[in-house]
């Protein structure tokens, strides 16, 4: 037998939790509150209700996205109570991160918009699901199963709306770029 | 029509997996390439859209890091509370009671910030994060310089010889206030059918003379903190030697969170007896001894960056007794030859003996897996890139685990994909000339889990599992088997083989952490009942 290597990740099943389903929780809570602050809040909260007293380790592997989704809806109605707040749209907040990025370093952010300037462009004329897929793909770095969970759609069809989008996306691209498809 | 309802043609379906793929793996490439290369048709623009996502993406990171220290902080509380009122062992409980679910030391996030790699530009944070209930702050120690000639920067260790406190478990009174969750065994080291170790999710060490039937606590009786909820470092080398670290850092975040104080206790007598020192510092990410004399340990600043991360090697020569810095690597050493880069991912420790060991990770400046060999005690280091197993996609990142050694000659270095979790790619490279030379082997479907879903019993016999899959090979990881699912299992979350019949495995479900048997090479498993004394 081997001598073991130390160090320890499986036997801390909160921690394989936490990094399964926090991510996308966390989209799913962003997409419903105002504020990035918002849904960390409510994150915060979701996961101190799963691991009070080790609930979450009671439902079985195969019901804890339902059952974590669940919990997080009942915070967020908590949450519109307290608040009377109502969802935000995505890509509004990615301009106010460009804008609070512009703020912090401006010569290195300016220099990168004016490359992105014509994405953003394209990506505006994006029909708003195809804008969210995309947002939800790269910003938040979900996977198209993640993300038909906080859409509550099949994989299948998130599968075909990120094909879309970035099919739809190429083409006003080269438009923005004024250049050929082939270009890109 | 909505989109939902909207039909597709097999051909429109398949277009979209492909994308779908391509754009996972143009995101796990994305930190190894050269900004703007160019390949499949759609790369740029997929490229395009992760720089322009960056900045949020990172916002985003950054407030699920910060979401799981709040949580950690609190839960650490709220457990600080319940220690307050219990004693510290939890009496064994009725069968109906031990459904009760199991309490979980907090470790490694690797997963969270493996996602992030594109977001983070680096190969993605890679690091041990320990956490401690916030009661333990009162941790005395003193400060001793330890060898001379040797500058501690950042480290001082003093060491003691302690005798294991409770040879036998003492029964513990019946707790005023019941904690939620029996002792239950959640890492297993087997050394042969009948002698072994394993640690409790209370972090207590046990040892087996009787295969696994019966255990005895030979818990360091000065460790940090005394119970539960952190989780340590250790490893398991002889039926008499054995060492373990508890790390206690200064603070929940920030920088706070890699400093603090480290014990690490080391017995060479089946854990009648412990040496324990005690540094100040970084904490280690890693800690292995190749007898009960000579140890390496490696930690980690916790400064990554997209230039590097700035790490130190200490070793010892004196079982424990002194910690020597041997290496160190950081912004001002730099990633010139002969040094242990600063651009280098420098994820864990593995060694021969005392003057060649191993830092693993990934190289620097380059794509190819590989790792850092020193020769002369850690003094000089040098990159070894290691070739890539048939049919490995040739643009992901490999990222290399330490070498374990069965003898001065043979040994394996297990290695993995940087993928998601969803798709665990391990493969291992087997050395029998003491580590000069490594061959890659296949790929499997399984995870490398620090070790904790692996055993490899010699260069061609071992074990590797992923969930509840598990996964066979007898010809040194040329070929994998997957033996057939036992519904016993859920969650394998250790492995011990002693022979290729007879092993042992943690398997962690709703029932918490469970001891399981196999006679028969892993294709079925009993439940070995945990009895203690």
């Amino acid at each position: 037998m081997q001598p073991s290597i130390s160090g320890v990740s499986l036997d801390s099943p909160a921690t394989a939790l936490y990094e399964e389903y926090a991510p996308g929780l966390f989209a799913y809570l962003r997409r419903q509150t105002a504020s990035l602050q918002d849904a960390e809040d409510l994150l915060v909260e979701v996961f101190l209700a799963a691991f009070e007293r080790d609930q979450l380790l009671a439902v079985l592997p195969g019901e804890r996205r339902r059952w974590l989704f669940g919990v997080a809806q009942h915070k967020l109605a908590d949450y519109y109570r307290r608040s009377a707040r109502r969802p935000a749209v995505p890509l509004d907040t990615l301009t106010e991160a460009l804008e609070e990025d512009a703020a912090r370093a401006p010569e290195q952010v300016v220099l990168r918009r004016e490359a992105q300037t014509e994405l953003y462009a394209a990506l505006r004329r994006l029909p708003p699901q195809h804008q969210e897929v995309l947002h939800l793909r790269f910003a938040h770095g979900l996977g198209a199963a993640e993300i038909a969970a906080v859409l509550g759609k099949g994989e299948g069809a998130v599968r075909m709306l990120i094909w879309r989008a970035l099919k739809l996306l190429r083409t006003y691209y080269a438009d923005e770029r004024g250049m050929g498809r082939d270009d890109i | 029509m909505t989109f939902d309802e909207e039909r597709f043609t097999p051909e429109e379906q398949a277009q979209a997996e492909r994308l779908e793929q391509e754009i996972a793996e143009r995101l796990r490439a994305l930190p190894f390439l050269p900004p703007g290369q160019r390949a499949a048709s759609d790369t740029l623009l997929i490229e395009a859209l992760a720089r322009f996502y960056q900045p949020e993406g990172d916002e985003i990171q950054d407030r699920l890091r910060r979401a799981r220290a709040r949580v950690e902080e609190r839960r650490a509380q709220s457990l600080a509370h319940q220690r307050r009122t219990v004693t510290p062992l939890p009496r064994m409980k009725s069968a109906r009671e031990r459904q009760a679910q199991m309490k979980v030391p907090w470790s490694l996030w690797r997963g969270v910030f493996q996602r992030s790699s594109l977001l983070a530009s680096a190969v993605g944070l890679f690091f041990v994060v320990v956490l401690v209930g916030s009661l333990v702050v009162g941790v005395l120690l003193t400060r001793h310089s330890i060898t001379a000639g040797h500058p501690q920067p950042s480290a001082t260790a003093n060491s003691t010889l302690v005798p294991t406190a409770t040879p036998n478990l003492v029964p513990t009174p019946t707790p005023t206030s019941t904690p939620s969750v029996p002792a239950m065994i959640n890492t297993i080291h087997m050394l042969d059918a009948t002698t072994g170790w394993a640690v409790t999710n209370y972090n207590h060490v046990l040892r087996t003379t009787d295969g696994a039937n019966h255990w005895q606590d030979v818990t360091p009786p000065t460790i940090d903190p005394p119970e539960g909820s952190v989780d340590m470092l250790r490893g398991f080398l002889s039926p008499s030697v054995a060492w373990i670290a508890s790390t206690v850092p200064n603070g929940l975040t920030g920088s706070a969170f890699y400093q603090g104080v480290t014990k690490i206790f080391l017995t060479a007598d089946g854990g009648q007896h412990w040496t324990r020192s005690v540094m100040q510092g970084y904490l280690p990410v890693q800690v292995v001894f190749t007898d009960g004399q000579h140890g390496w340990l490696l930690n980690d600043h916790g400064d990554a960056s997209s230039a590097g991360r700035s790490a130190d090697v200490f070793r010892t020569s004196d079982g424990n007794a002194t910690w020597t810095k041997v290496a160190s690597s950081g912004p001002s050493t730099g990633n010139r030859a002969g040094v242990l880069p600063y651009g280098a991912g420098k994820w864990g420790i593995g060694a021969l003996d005392a003057s060649t060991a191993w830092v693993a990770g990934s190289l620097y400046n380059s794509s190819a897996p590989g790792v850092y060999v020193t020769h002369d005690g850690g003094a000089t280091w040098r990159p070894q890139a290691l070739g890539l197993p048939a049919g490995a996609p040739s643009d992901l990142g490999a990222i290399t685990g330490p070498p374990v050694f069965f003898n001065s000659q043979d040994g394996i270095l297990p290695a993995y994909f940087a993928s998601t979790a969803n798709s665990p790619l391990m493969y291992v490279y087997v050395t029998h000339d003491g580590g000069a030379n490594w061959k890659s082997t296949s790929i499997v479907g399984a995870e490398y889990a620090e070790g904790a879903g692996m055993d490899f019993l010699n260069t061609s016999q071992g074990w590797v599992s992923f969930r509840s899959s598990l996964f066979v090979t007898s010809d040194g990881g040329q070929h994998w088997t997957e033996l057939p699912q036992s519904s016993a299992l859920s969650q394998l979350a250790g492995l011990s083989f002693v022979s290729s019949a007879l092993g042992w495995a943690v398997d962690l479900s709703d029932a918490g952490a469970r001891l399981f048997k196999t006679m028969d090479g892993g294709r079925t498993w009993t439940v070995v009942p945990f009895a203690q004394g």
